[in-house]
Parts: structure tokens; sequence; C-alpha cells
């Protein structure tokens, strides 16, 4: 088999540049293989340190602890001893204190119920007195207040009398007046009735003397006075141009 | 028929009455109705016997020997003379007797110018006196009108006297 001399050539022509491609890429590769290797190795240094520093750490709280401890139980201790020595001094002052304070107490109270007994005797005395005076006082009111009301219902009563006869009094001359009103209507009326009544009955005289002159006159004339007054009547019609 | 008026009016003023002139309208009603079935014998002989039932006064002259035909022509002429006659309605408070009927027939024969019948009325109702009333005029000359008359002209002497 045999390359085209085209490709030969191509290749010859740039076989320098496929020379430094090759050789970056096999620099790469190592590189990248140390820095594996380092990663590698620097965590199993790292693990192993913090190992170690734990375990110091733990060793050294240990004995801090155990310090501790020690200077605990020697400051109780201690304490428990210094209070021992200050209960036994208590003990002493207290009664003593006690005792005075139990006087002093007694005599206080006697003192405030001898300061309360006056206080109350005096405060009693002035209250009765302000009640005295309060009472009197009340009493003269009262006594005023009834004059005044007294004089005032008295006076309430008396203008109500007054009003009352004035009132009565109105009344009586209203009444009066209107008893005279109705009475002079009535008679008024009774005057109208009376005069129509009067006009009716005078109508009805005047209807009924007509009627009967009317009546008894045709009745009572004979026939030829009928006659007489036909032509009478027709000839003074005639002369008064009344005929139509 | 100048002359005929003459006549039919004298024969009014002899009738006098309404109920006399519907009478005679009847009567003449059967003579033409006789002369209208052409037997004017009959015809001839109901009319001169009417005429001498109402005592000539229908009569003008004709005889047994007259024309049926002139003799119907009259009474035609009568009974439409009668027929259309105004009339004068006469209220009285008595029943007239025929003397009087025709004095007043006279009396208003003489007044009013068209021929005409009475129509009388009898009432008490007007006392007396007389009621006239033709052609829509009306006059109540009553005694009840003149007493009435006198009573409202009167009324305080009446009273007065009362």
């Amino acid at each position: 088999m045999q390359l085209p001399v085209e490709f030969v050539n191509y290749i010859a022509k740039y076989s320098y540049l496929i020379f430094i491609f090759l050789m970056l890429q096999g620099s790469l590769l190592v590189i990248l293989f140390y820095l594996f290797i380092d990663k590698f190795t620097s965590s199993k240094k790292v693990k192993l340190q913090e190992s170690t520093v734990k375990q110091e750490a733990y060793t050294k709280a240990l004995s801090i602890l155990e310090e501790a401890k020690d200077s605990s139980l020697k400051i109780v201790e201690d304490a428990n001893k210094r209070a021992q020595v200050l209960l036994g001094d208590v003990q002493l002052v207290t009664d003593d204190v006690r005792r005075d304070l139990n006087d002093q107490l007694q005599a206080l109270a006697d003192k405030h119920i001898q300061v309360l007994s006056s206080t109350n005797d005096e405060f009693i005395s002035s209250f009765k007195k302000a009640l005295g005076d309060e009472s009197q006082k009340t009493t003269d009111v009262l006594e005023q207040t009834t004059t005044i009301v007294r004089d005032a219902l008295l006076s309430e009563v008396d203008q109500f009398k007054d009003i009352l006869r004035k009132e009565t009094f109105e009344t009586e001359e209203q009444l009066k007046n209107r008893i005279q009103d109705e009475y002079a209507a009535v008679r008024d009326e009774l005057d109208e009735y009376k005069k129509s009544k009067l006009a009716s009955i005078d109508a009805k005289i005047y209807e009924i003397v007509y009627e009967v002159a009317s009546n008894v006159t045709g009745k009572s004339l004979d026939v030829d006075s009928h006659q007489a007054v036909v032509i009478q009547f027709l000839e003074q019609a005639k002369k008064e141009h009344r005929l139509p | 028929m100048t002359d005929n008026s003459v006549i039919f009016s004298h024969i009014v003023r002899q009738l006098v009455t309404k109920d006399s002139c519907v009478l005679l309208i009847k009567e003449l009603e059967t003579v033409r109705d006789s002369g209208y079935l052409k037997d004017a014998q009959i015809a001839i002989n109901k009319f001169l016997s009417l005429s001498d039932k109402y005592q000539g006064m229908l009569n003008p002259g004709f005889t047994f020997e007259s024309a049926v035909s002139d003799i119907l022509s009259y009474v035609d002429s009568l009974a439409n003379f009668l027929s259309g006659l105004e009339y004068v309605e006469i209220t009285l408070a008595f029943q007239p007797n025929k003397v009087f009927m025709q004095t007043l027939y006279s009396w208003f024969a003489d007044y009013f110018s068209f021929p005409f019948y009475l129509h009388f009325i009898v009432t008490e109702e007007i006392g007396g006196g007389i009621v006239v009333s033709y052609k829509g005029n009306y006059i109540d000359l009553s005694l009840k009108k003149a007493i009435s008359d006198y009573f409202v002209s009167n009324k305080e002497n009446v009273f007065a006297k009362l």
C-alpha cells in the first residue's frame, strides 16, 4: 500500500506542528499525574495529623479535669471548716440579740398601745364633739327647713286658695255669660221659629180664606150670574186690550 | 167658493161646538160615501134628510132633482171646511146652555177674523168666569184668578181683616 504523494507532502510540511502537539500532550499528562500523587499523599498526612492532635487534646483535658477535681475538694473542705467556726460565733451572739430585740419590741408595742389609746380617746372625743356639733347644726337646719317648708306650703296654699277663688269666680262668670248667650240664642231661635210659624199659619189662613172665597163665591153664583160674570170679564178684557 | 164660505160660516155659527162639527162631518162623510158607491139617489136622499135635520141650514137649494155630483161636491167642500176649522177652547165653571154657547160664539165671532168652533171644558176649579185658549194664546179670566189677584194686591188689607 502506497500513501498518496499529496498526503505525504502535507505531513512533511506540518510535521513540526505535530511534534509540538505531541510534546504538549506529554507534558500535560506528566503534570496531571504529579498532581494526582500529591493530592493522595497530602490527604493521608492531614488525617494522621488530625488524629494526633485529637489524642493530645483528650489527654490534656483529662489532666485538667483531675486538677479541677482536686482543687474543688480542697475548697469545699476549707469552706466547711470556716463555716463551723462562723456558726459557733453566731450562736453566741444570737441569744443576746434575741433577748434585746424582744425587750425593744415589747417596749415599742407598749408605746404604740399608749399612743393608740390616747389617740383613740382624742379621736372619740373629737368625733363625739363633731357629731354633737353636726347634730346641733342638723337640728337647726332641720328646724329652719321645716319653718321654710311650712311657710312655703302655707304660701302655696294661700296662693292656691286665691287662684281657686279667682278661677271659680271666672268660671262662674264664664258660665253665666255662656248661659246668657245660650239663652239669648235659644230665645232668638224661638223668636225666629215663632215668626216663621206665624208666617206659615198666616199663609195657611190666607190660603184657606182664598180657597174658601174662590169656592164659596163660585158655588154661590147661579147660572145667570155665572154667565153675567163671563161676559163682564170678557168685555173688561176687551176694553183693557188684554185679549190676545 | 166665496158664497159657500159665507154659507159655511153661517153653518158653523149655528153649530157652535166642536162636538156638533165632528158629528156633522161624520154625517157628511156618510152621504159622500153613498155617492161614491154610485148610489146617487140614496146620496141625495141622505143629504136632504140631513138638511132637514139641521133645519135647512145646510141646504143652499138642492132638491131631489139636483145633480148628485153637485151635491157631493158641496158635501165635500163643507166637510173639508169643517175639518180645517180653528178651534177656541173655552173653560167655564158651569155647564153652559145652547143659548149661552151661541152668545159666546157671537161674541168671539165679532172679535176673531177667522172661522172657528168652540170647544167647551167645564170645571169648578176656576170658580167662575172664563179661560180662553186658541192658536197658542191663553188668557185666564176666571173668578179664581180674579180673587187671587185681589189677594195678592191687597194682602195687607186682607191680613188686617183676618
